[in-house]
């Protein structure tokens, strides 16, 4: 449905030129809601208005369903109001001279949504009911609560049924527990319209929640393109494993790699690991691996005889709620682990540290 | 299936979204920089473009004697003179109104914001009410007392007199260029001072002074640029009857001749003056660039978010109000009420119990067909509205091109925009008066000279850098996610403005309409250079009324133009409310020049 490939976007500025997007590729297939992940400024924002039109790139080419709407360095370009996405804005742009009413039924009164006039009140009265903001259709803009914006922003990107639907962090100017709720409800709403919808933002979680697939930015350059539990599990370089969730990330060298077992052993400043090995090892290879804190177990009644464990000393415990987290110092390393809120710990306590051998990943 | 919409080249894309903007700003700056050059060429051929031939002889005509004995020096007078009695009003006022806790400040800083709207030849006719040497009023109340036969001072005939009038008129630009560096000091560098141990008097020389002083300098450059462009207020005081030429008169009656200086054409003469008057004003203009660049690197030094500390006068609050005041009667209340006095009076007289049995409305039964009937009446709505309207309208076209587009041109275009401001007006009224003359020859069916239509342009032009101003500071403020959103939405740039961008600045654009529109109600100098038998205006006729004598009638006119104005402000406040009451509020209190740069 949304097809983009080799796209690059300078923006040259009095103090030089910034390269915001280097050569982002990517393909969003009809009904999926693909989710663009990364830190500030990684040019999340700069690829979605290219989309939409809003930005010309500098190369690359951008098809939205079978139409190609940029191409050839901009000889080819299909304007802005032509492209027929849906749009919703960080800053909601909702028009504050309008009634909410108004501001949804904008795109089919003029331009090249227009409907027949008979029809335009029943079709934004039904997109309102979809965003549950019926009652409040007369309401003027400027006195809407966050939520209520968004909500009328997402009303107005939808009225005119757009095939896509391009959405820049559209929960992150509302509280904490409201975004949790709109999570879901924004998902169950794009599915049940089967929406492709290309989503930016930079909170992990959001993306885990609502995404088909994400692609994990970094530089203005994707670093990833997966499920959420393929980006999750199985990140393929630290940047990524470092930006989803929180990773343990050490650095090692390949020791020992057994004739037909798949089982190897690493050498890492905590002492030596068995972890599974990919078939390409090499004895002396340079790698990083990579464990979740939640994989990680914890126990206080001293070494076993068991494969990867290691004596420590809890330097921090917080509880959060819903578990511990700790911080155990292992040879002088800093580990970072989760444990169940059963377990309690106190910091200066001295533990035994297993990290199991499936949780283990090595990173290139 | 290939793609269905067809691909526009992006050349004309851009030409298809901005293409109207942009067309309406080139519009507008090609007209500005047309005349500009016409202006030089002007000095280069013998007479009219008409008539080949290519001469330097209007250039070494200006080494002639009468120009560099009387007419510079007069000129320079003058500009000196009103920067030194503008600032005599000007810098207390500033201190007084701003840093100190004197009574009624808003009001009063509201009041001096009003007086640019007052006609400053009405202003001259009423001083000349007052200080003439035959009829001066307060001259004879002089004489009376002091028992003097030949009358103590005149502010006719003298260019300290043209400076003394045009330094009342042009107080308030300075007062608000001033008002602002002032507001902005860090009150803790004077408290330093303060615990250094300096006194306040000190303080205020050795701190705070120095502080505003590149404010007060670029106020000063500024007011000398205006005040040597003027023309009608020295014209009334003796430059029109030759006593006094300066440089503004020599350019009007030599395209105009018919005083007694200059009994034929000379355009080519003309135009050297225009750019003799120009070259001092880009130059001024090159050093206020300077000194607001100065200024907003202090602004960076200190910051926002304090209140300037203001000093209490505590029992010199008196004085302080009486300065305020004393300036406001002397720049608007003693004018206005002597032209109100004359206005009832047969023959001006000084008030007395046998005056008051004279009082009639003998000069306002005459008033309407003095000033040439209603065609004057219609020719002055006519130019107020075009020209509010139309200034309005380019403004918004061309800010939209510089702060809304990402055209490699706006700079260019917002700069270009900006040079009707240095060029004095009279330039581009003589640019226009020669097109015309060259237009009834050439193309007889463009009916350019001594029609409405020509000053209409000239106010234009004269209104942009203003009008550019103020919606570049609205369009600024707007998002543009707003707009963007727009199209996203399948709508056009034209749209988008008509629906989104319009109604989100209309309190800014309802604001410059109106003070347009008074601006260009009072303006004389062009009005009356491109005036023909045909195009008066309101102005123009009383302007006229009193250079032909009838000075009962002329002072009736300016009663009723002065009341004009004042009841349509009103009724323009009252019925505008919200937004717009509060900026046109805030506009008035802050003319033109507090926001040019
Ligand atoms: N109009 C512009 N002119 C110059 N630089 C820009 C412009 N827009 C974005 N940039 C730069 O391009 C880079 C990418 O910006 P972008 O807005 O795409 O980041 P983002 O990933 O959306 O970040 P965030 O999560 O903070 O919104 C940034 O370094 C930004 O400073
Ligand atoms: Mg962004």
């Amino acid at each position: 449905m949304i097809r983009v490939t080799n796209l690059r976007k300078q923006f040259v500025t009095k103090h030089g030129a910034l390269a915001a997007v280097r050569g982002v590729a990517f393909e969003v297939k009809e009904g999926e809601i693909f989710m663009l992940l990364g830190p500030s400024g990684c040019g999340k924002t700069t690829t979605l208005r290219c989309i939409a039109g809003l930005e010309a790139p500098d190369e690359g080419e951008i098809w939205i369903g079978e139409q190609l709407v940029f191409a050839d360095r901009g000889q080819k370009i299909v304007p802005v109001y032509k492209r027929g996405v849906g749009m919703v804005f960080q800053s909601y742009a909702i028009w504050p001279h309008l009634t909410v009413f108004e501001n949804v039924a904008y795109p089919l009164v003029y331009g090249i949504f227009k409907a027949p006039k008979s029809e335009v009140r029943e079709r934004v009265a039904k997109t309102l009911r979809l965003v549950g903001m019926e009652r409040l259709e007369d309401r003027p803009a400027p006195l809407l609560s966050g939520g209520q914006q968004q909500r009328v922003a997402l009303a107005r990107a939808l009225v005119y049924e757009p095939k896509v639907l391009l959405l820049d962090e559209p929960l992150s100017n509302l509280d904490a527990k409201l975004r949790a709720e709109m999570r879901v409800e924004l998902r169950a709403l794009m599915k049940r319209l089967n929406i492709t919808a290309v989503y930016v933002t930079h909170d992990q979680e959001e993306a885990l929640v609502l995404s088909d697939r994400i692609a994990v930015m970094h530089g203005g350059e994707i670093k990833q393109i997966g499920s959420p539990r393929d980006i999750y599990v199985r990140p393929e370089n630290d940047v990524v494993a470092g930006f989803i969730g929180t990773a343990n990330l050490l650095p090692a060298s390949i020791s020992t790699v057994p004739g037909n077992a798949r089982e190897g052993l690493v050498s890492t400043p905590i002492g030596a690991l068995v972890c599974s090995l990919p078939p390409s090892a090499a004895v002396g290879q340079a790698v990083t691996i990579m464990f979740r804190p939640e994989d990680v177990l914890v126990s206080v009644s001293g070494i076993g005889q068991s494969r990867n464990t290691f004596a420590g000393i809890v330097e921090q415990a917080v509880f959060v709620g819903s578990r511990f987290q700790c911080v155990i110092s292992v040879n002088g390393l800093k580990i970072e682990c989760e444990l169940p809120k059963s377990q309690v710990v106190e910091s200066g306590q001295n533990v035994a540290v297993e990290i199991p051998c499936h949780a283990i990943h090595l990173l290139p | 299936m290939p793609s269905v919409i067809p691909f526009v080249r992006r050349r004309a894309r851009i030409a298809t979204a901005d293409a109207l903007p942009l067309a309406f700003s080139w519009l507008v700056l090609a007209v500005v920089i047309f005349l500009l050059a016409f202006v030089l060429y002007m000095t280069f051929v013998p007479s009219l473009p008409t008539e080949p031939g290519f001469t330097l002889r209007h250039w070494s005509n200006v080494a002639s004697s009468r120009l560099l004995t009387k007419v510079v020096p007069n000129t320079v007078i003058v500009g000196f003179g009103t920067i030194c009695i503008a600032a005599f009003f000007a810098l207390p006022l500033a201190w007084l109104l701003n840093r100190t806790t004197l009574p009624l400040r808003t009001t009063f800083t509201t009041m001096i914001g009003i007086v640019p709207v007052i006609p400053g030849f009405i202003l001259a006719m009423g001083w000349i009410m007052l200080l003439d040497e035959r009829i001066g009023l307060i001259n004879n109340v002089a004489a009376n007392l002091l028992g003097l036969s030949s009358l103590p001072l005149g502010v006719k005939d003298t260019p300290w007199g043209m400076a003394w009038v045009l330094g009342l008129v042009l107080t308030p630009p300075i007062f608000f260029l001033v008002a602002g560096p002032l507001c902005r000091i860090d009150p803790s560098l004077e408290e330093v001072a303060g615990v250094i141990g300096m006194k306040q008097l000190t303080t205020l020389r050795r701190v705070t002074l120095p502080l505003v002083w590149p404010g007060i300098l670029g106020g000063l450059i500024y007011t000398f640029m205006t005040a040597v462009s003027i023309f009608e207020i020295p014209a009334l005081l003796g430059a029109a009857s030759g006593k006094v030429p300066v440089l503004a008169s020599e350019i009007f009656y030599s395209v105009r001749p018919g005083g007694p200086l200059t009994a034929t054409f000379a355009y080519g003469a003309a135009g050297v003056y225009g750019t003799l008057l120009a070259v001092p004003s880009l130059v001024g203009l090159y050093f206020y660039l300077r000194v607001l660049e100065r200024t907003e690197r202090y602004q960076v030094i200190t910051g926002k978010g304090y209140r300037p500390r203001e000093t209490d006068l505590g029992p010199l609050n008196w004085i302080g109000i009486g300065f305020v005041i004393s300036y406001l009667v002397l720049a608007v209340a003693l004018p206005l009420l002597v032209l109100l006095w004359a206005s009832l009076m047969p023959v001006l007289q000084l008030p007395s119990r046998e005056a008051l049995s004279k009082l009639s409305f003998i000069n306002y039964d005459s008033l309407l067909e003095g000033l040439g009937g209603i065609a004057v009446i219609w020719n002055t709505v006519v130019l107020v509205l075009c020209v509010s309207l139309l200034v309005s309208f380019f403004s918004f076209m061309v800010s939209w091109v510089v702060v809304r587009t990402r055209i490699r041109s706006r700079k260019l275009i917002d700069m270009l925009v900006m040079v009707p401001h240095a060029i004095p007006s009279l330039a581009f009224a003589f640019a226009l008066a020669m097109l015309g003359i060259l237009a009834s020859r050439w193309l007889a069916w463009l009916p350019l000279s001594g029609t409405i239509g020509i000053i209409v342009i000239a106010h234009i032009i004269n209104r942009m850098p203003y009008g550019t101003r103020v919606m570049n500071s609205a369009l600024g403020q707007v998002h543009h996610e707003l707009e963007e959103i727009a199209q996203v939405c399948g709508t056009k740039t034209p749209t988008v403005m008509r629906r989104i961008i319009l109604p989100l600045v209309k309190p800014s654009v309802v604001y410059l309409a109106v003070w347009t529109a008074m601006l260009s109600f009072q303006e004389v100098t062009m009005a009356l250079f491109l005036s023909g038998p045909q195009n008066h205006v309101l102005a123009v006729s009383i302007w006229e009324l009193w250079e032909s004598g009838s000075l009962g009638t002329a002072a009736a006119g300016a009663v009723a133009m002065v009341a004009t104005m004042s009841a349509l402000m009103f009724a323009i406040l009252s019925v505008a409310r919200g937004p717009t009451a509060g900026l046109v509020g805030r506009g008035v209190a802050e003319p033109p020049v507090a926001e040019e740069p």
